[in-house]
């Protein structure tokens, strides 16, 4: 699949969105396995946050 | 091919059915390659150091500044079921501007640090002659993933 060098911000975001995906998937995966998910729960942890920084810039557009 | 395309090499469908790779826990490597050889499907067993058909190790870049030997560790390699396909996916990663970074940086390679053959498994077009010293350097995946596997 294709990937993107040097990303724009854009790219990024929606980039965001499916790691995310695919990071919840494999954690509940892995925790029903009983293996580690801390770092795993950290990246997930950073994408969220950065989802919701942009969230919260487009709800101050709407307001 | 255009710049960002990841393609698999034809061997690593042969290794992964000879479980030579563990998606989920093997420490997956991205190293730079100069243009000196340009990497295709079908390159024969391709590694990252001998014991295959192709070396493609002996084509990285020169290393130095934020690029070290082997490349970058693609971080939380992990294997999930989405929509009936498997997706094989990891974290993005960046290289920080270096004024003694690479400066002829042509295509990455993923590799298999883990697999003792070093197995190679597939690469990625930068599409053209990158200067990792000009500029920072970052890899963002697809949206769904490194690569994913379906059933035909």
């Amino acid at each position: 699949m294709k990937g993107t060098i040097n990303a724009s911000p854009e790219v990024k975001a929606l980039r965001n969105v499916g790691r995310i995906k695919t990071l919840r998937l494999n954690i509940a995966k892995r925790k029903s396995r009983g293996m580690d998910v801390a770092s795993r729960e950290e990246e997930l942890s950073r994408r969220l946050a950065e989802v919701q920084a942009l969230k919260d810039a487009l709800a101050e557009l709407d307001d | 091919m255009a710049a960002g395309d990841v393609v698999f090499f034809q061997q690593w469908l042969v290794d992964v059915q000879e479980a030579l790779h563990d998606g989920e826990n093997d420490d997956f490597r991205y190293s730079i390659v100069d243009s000196t050889i340009t990497p295709l499907t079908t390159t024969s067993d391709p590694r990252w150091g001998a014991g295959g058909s192709t070396d493609l190790s002996v084509n990285e870049v020169a290393t130095g500044g934020n690029y070290t030997v082997g490349g970058i560790a693609i971080a939380n390699p992990s294997v999930t079921l989405v929509s009936g396909e498997a997706v094989w996916d990891g974290d993005d990663f960046a290289v920080t501007q270096h004024a003694s970074n690479p400066t002829d940086g042509r295509w990455g390679i993923i590799w298999n640090n883990t697999a003792t053959g070093k197995q190679a498994v597939g690469f990625q077009d930068l599409g053209s002659v990158t200067d990792l010293s000009a500029g920072a350097f970052s890899n963002t995946w697809n949206a769904a993933g490194i690569s994913k596997m379906s059933r035909v």
